[in-house]
């Protein structure tokens, strides 16, 4: 009677994954979720006398589910850290302090541009692996848990480029904004 | 217009036409040797609740010289700000900005800004470091590096926060959070604006000519813009 019920579980467990796997029905729930996130727009700055490159970037989720960035990759550094600037206090004041905080992954949220750019969130590229000259292109490769790999490249161009060629420089978050 | 008295003198008439243009010398005249009234909204920077007098303190430059901060900028357009060589965006984005405006201003107002730079993080930015850093931007860039200590009591002084050094990670680093304005002196010794980060290439552009030149109290006497 065990073996009975035992085989029964296991050849109803065995169907029912092969169902959620790749059956057109699995196809279709893909699709009615929506377009994946893509990202563009990816510009790496050539350091000032250091050896740590920044990188922006635009994520676009046109898609009605939300997704994150879990890493970012690329040949030119060991390790590449996602950075974000909060900002506390009053500038008016003279009390406002920026400060900078790593993040371990991003939410993109559905239906939202999330733009990577000068005072918000970067990508931060230490200890270079080689030299980088304004005009050449860098391999990319973005992480996402929904969207998966993606690849690409980034533009290399200078830090007086950055206040016409980025996304507008964004606002630093602020920490006792309500989120 | 000349007009002859019944007993044959001749005496001078002001006609309407005469009046009306002595009245507009008069106006030329005096505009002209008033300064320009700049109206404070048309400024990009944030204006100050209180202005701030050029304070005085001395810091060792990149050289290694002291440089004695009142006396040396006293009567230029001093671009103050604090900040750390190891900083990703804020600091670089903002002097990138500034180099490019100074760069389309006429020589001689060009020699009358001077652009300093404090270093917040000593422990890692040597004084070549600094000036290396600098000179990625603009040789004539000043950069002054004194202790912690004395960087921090050089932010009091302005009415700033001192710098914030975060914990360290596995790998050594960490970041220094820190005032992102840039502050204005202006040629009278007075700072009544400054200029959080995301001040953009051309707002420097237009503002840099205005403050090199409205240098009395009087023309920001408007109300303040918020």
């Amino acid at each position: 009677m065990r073996f009975i019920v035992l085989a029964l579980t296991l050849s109803l467990g065995t169907a029912a994954c092969k169902r959620h796997r790749a059956t057109p029905a699995a196809d279709s729930a893909a699709l009615a979720a929506g377009p994946k996130v893509h990202w563009s727009r990816a510009y790496i700055v050539t350091p000032a006398g250091n050896t740590s490159a920044v990188m922006y970037l635009t994520i676009e989720n046109p898609g009605a589910r939300p997704d994150t960035l879990l890493r970012v990759t690329t040949p030119l550094v060991d390790v590449a850290m996602l950075h974000t600037n909060t900002t506390s206090g009053s500038l008016q004041e003279q009390h406002g302090t920026m400060n900078m905080t790593a993040v371990t992954s991003l939410q993109i949220p559905p239906d939202t541009t999330l733009a990577l750019a000068p005072g918000g969130t970067h990508v931060m590229l230490d200890a270079l692996k080689h030299p980088i000259a304004r005009g050449d292109s860098i391999p990319v490769t973005l992480i996402f848990s929904r969207a998966g790999a993606l690849s690409g490249n980034a533009a290399v161009i200078s830090y007086t480029d950055v206040d016409t060629a980025t996304a507008p420089l964004a606002a630093p978050v602020p920490v006792d904004a309500p989120r | 217009m000349y007009v002859r008295s019944p007993r044959g003198r001749l005496h001078y008439r002001w006609g309407r036409g005469t009046i009306a243009m002595a009245l507009a010398a008069l106006t030329l005249a005096s505009a002209c040797t008033r300064p320009a009234v700049i109206d404070p909204s048309a400024l990009s920077g944030v204006q100050l609740p209180t202005p701030i007098a050029r304070p005085a303190f001395t810091l060792p430059d990149t050289y290694g010289r002291p440089y004695d901060f009142k006396s040396q900028t006293a009567g230029t357009l001093t671009l103050l700000f604090f900040g750390y060589t190891n900083c990703p965006d804020v600091c670089p984005v903002h002097l990138a900005n500034i180099e490019v405006a100074l760069k389309t201003m006429e020589y001689a107002d060009r020699q009358r800004v001077r652009v300093i730079f404090v270093t917040t993080d000593p422990a890692r930015d040597s004084a070549t470091a600094v000036r290396k850093w600098l000179d990625s931007f603009d040789p004539a860039f000043i950069g002054l590096r004194g202790t912690e200590a004395q960087a921090d009591s050089v932010q009091r002084l302005l009415g700033l926060a001192p710098a914030i050094r975060g914990p360290k990670q596995a790998d050594g680093s960490y970041s220094v959070g820190h005032a992102g304005q840039v502050i204005v002196f202006q040629p009278d010794d007075t700072a009544r604006v400054v200029y959080p980060f995301g001040t953009r290439q051309t707002e420097w552009v237009h503002d840099l000519p205005l403050l090199l030149r409205a240098s009395r109290t009087d023309v920001f006497s408007s109300p303040q813009r918020t």
